[in-house]
């Protein structure tokens, strides 16, 4: 999580002060220009591209001596897989930017029949897996789908847990700001995904629903920082002693409007909304972790580590997003700009014995514009303003840059 | 929890031998759909689904145009309910990306054009009562499989124009135009 290295990276990056590199303050301020420089022309040479490539297709569709185009084929097509990348440059306070590969996922499906049909989606997070980097290879959902009816149908092998906007609706050009909201990736942790099974369903009056047992949380992986972050089980020989029942009803019976509300065991309890009108779009959402037993936890771990993990019996978050099309034009000409407040606690209330960490009770500003060069395909750049309770530690804030796109 | 996920996989094992591909299709068969295509913006001309097809429908029956709001990952309105005798003329835009429609064991199946750029149009003759099942037929991200949804054709008949056998005429003609415009494989 981008918060957790900025921490690290504050005041410098320290491998590179142990051997001796310390920067003045005139090199600082040459280093930080040239930072921004390489940021600023990053995010020129990506918009650009962008511009560059949808005024040739432009071109070509309006060249009368062109074929006319068969339904579909001037937006795209897809062979039998699909998938969606995400490439960003975050350029936080106090730290070099980084260029990152973040997602490179494909989708594989396959119906076995109408009724008994497979997902997949495989993901490849930042570019290289191996011991020196944060690379991961990661089986996101492999299921088999049973669709009996629309009321009832079975779902069983690696499933995403049904918490939540972004974890089940992840595609880049769906969301605004380059980076996933802060509160679902600390306190709903996506892309949140595991083995189990399930039903799903629609039922009458625009309401449907999911409900999953599945692999449990590792409260091992909890954190002060990151939440409940660390604590997915990935499906990974996942420990099966106990299993989770999780939920969530929907309500999609009006256009443009989605209302949603999920459960993880008695652990994780969500609130969430998005309504689009016109041009103009909001969602927000509501999340509160319920945690039993941390004190013993951390005592536990204190004694293995000699460390506290300072994990909280509850933490929370919410945010509230708008969104308005400034240039509603069929693409090339989309642009919308956003505005998102985030306030998260991973110290929200505390096991007796322990003190919050002010510096992990946070709020973010977050505010943006996305072009969309093409419904599927959107040039993100964001300033976040990030802050914390602390009079000590500081919350970098970032420039960031994303290209992601879906096919 | 071995034993919990082992009953759930029972449950659609125990389930799932009474099905079979036949069985997906509607309860009652017989009213097929008429015409599918697109229109708006990438709609070439005179491809079929524009004005001038919905021009040729039986004067004598009851028209009723639904809009339909394609994103990821449903349908709004998800379920449509018709009386028999109806001509139901369903208008799919998306909101997002490329999505499919397809009404199960019909031969319906085409694209709805990206956000913006057009609409998706199906006209559907409410000969039988039934139910007929819809779905995104195009992959078009991690919930693709929740965007579903069903015309319910109600036995109580609309209007009292146009016999059954016109309607079936009507609908013969029709389907292959419909083959001609459908465009997801």
């Amino acid at each position: 999580m981008g918060s957790k290295a900025a921490f690290l990276l504050r005041g410098g990056n320290p491998a590179l002060t142990g051997t001796g590199f310390i920067l003045n303050n005139q090199n600082k301020n040459m280093h930080r220009a040239k930072q921004q420089f390489m940021s600023c022309k990053i995010a020129s040479v990506l918009l650009l591209a962008s511009w560059a490539a949808t005024a040739s297709a432009q071109q070509t569709a309006s060249d009368p001596q062109s074929p006319a185009p068969a339904v579909g084929a001037a937006t795209s097509r897809t062979g039998p897989l699909s998938g969606y990348m995400d490439f960003h440059v975050n350029d936080a306070q106090h730290a070099d930017p980084v260029l990152d590969f973040h997602r490179f996922v494909l989708l594989f499906t396959h119906s076995f029949s109408e009724r008994v049909r497979f997902v997949s989606e495989l993901e490849l997070e930042h570019a290289v897996v191996s011991p020196e980097t944060d690379g991961e290879l990661e089986l996101e959902q492999a299921y088999v789908d049973f669709l009996i009816g629309r009321p009832f149908n079975l779902r069983a092998g690696m499933v995403l847990a049904p918490v939540g906007v972004i974890n089940e609706r992840h595609e880049p050009p769906v969301f605004h700001g380059v980076e996933r909201p802060f509160v679902e990736t600390v306190i709903i942790p996506t892309t949140w995904f595991g083995a189990g099974a399930g039903v799903h369903g629609e039922l009458r009056g625009g309401f449907r629903y999911r409900a999953y047992a599945m692999e449990t949380l590792d409260a091992a992986g909890f954190s002060a920082d990151e939440g409940l972050r660390e604590g997915r089980q990935k499906g990974a020989e996942a420990n099966g002693r106990h299993v989770a029942g999780t939920g969530r009803v929907e309500y999609v019976g009006t256009p443009g409007l989605v209302l949603g509300a999920s459960v993880w065991s008695v652990t994780l309890a969500e609130a969430d909304g998005r309504y689009r009108v016109g041009e103009f779009a909001v969602r927000g959402l509501y999340a509160h972790a319920f945690l039993d037993g941390m004190a013993a936890l951390n005592r536990a771990v204190t004694r293995i580590t000699g460390v506290s993990p300072n994990v909280a019996e509850q933490m929370r978050g919410f945010y509230l997003e708008g969104s308005y099309f400034i240039v509603p034009r069929p693409a090339p000409r989309e642009v919308a700009l956003f505005l998102r407040y985030e306030n998260f606690d991973t110290q929200y209330r505390m096991p007796a014995g322990f003190a919050p960490l002010p510096a992990f009770d946070r709020d973010a500003w977050i505010v943006g514009a996305t072009y969309f060069p093409d419904p599927d395909v959107a040039v993100k750049v964001d300033y976040t303003v990030l802050r914390n309770r602390s009079g000590v530690v500081d919350a970098p804030n970032s420039f960031n840059v994303g290209l992601g796109w879906w096919f | 929890m071995r034993g919990r996920l082992a009953a759930a996989v029972l449950v659609a094992g125990v389930l799932l031998p009474g099905m079979d591909e036949g069985s997906a299709r509607p309860v009652t068969a017989g009213a097929p759909p008429a015409v599918s295509g697109p229109r708006g913006g990438q709609d070439p001309a005179g491809s079929p689904g524009d004005g001038r097809e919905a021009a040729r429908e039986p004067l004598d029956r009851e028209r009723r145009v639904v809009r339909i709001l394609a994103e990821r990952f449903s349908f709004t309105p998800s379920e449509i309910r018709v009386p028999r005798g109806v001509t139901l003329e369903l208008r799919i835009r998306s909101d997002d990306t490329l999505h499919g429609f397809r009404i199960v064991g019909r031969k319906v199946n085409l694209l709805v054009p990206k956000r913006r750029q057009g609409e998706a149009v199906v006209v559907f003759e409410a000969v039988e009562a039934g139910r007929y099942a819809f779905e995104c037929s195009r992959l078009c991200g991690a919930g693709h499989n929740f965007m579903r949804g069903a015309i319910v054709v109600e036995d109580t008949q609309a209007r009292a124009g146009g016999s059954a056998g016109d309607g079936a005429l009507a609908t013969r003609s029709r389907v292959g135009q419909a083959e001609r415009g459908s465009d997801v494989p």
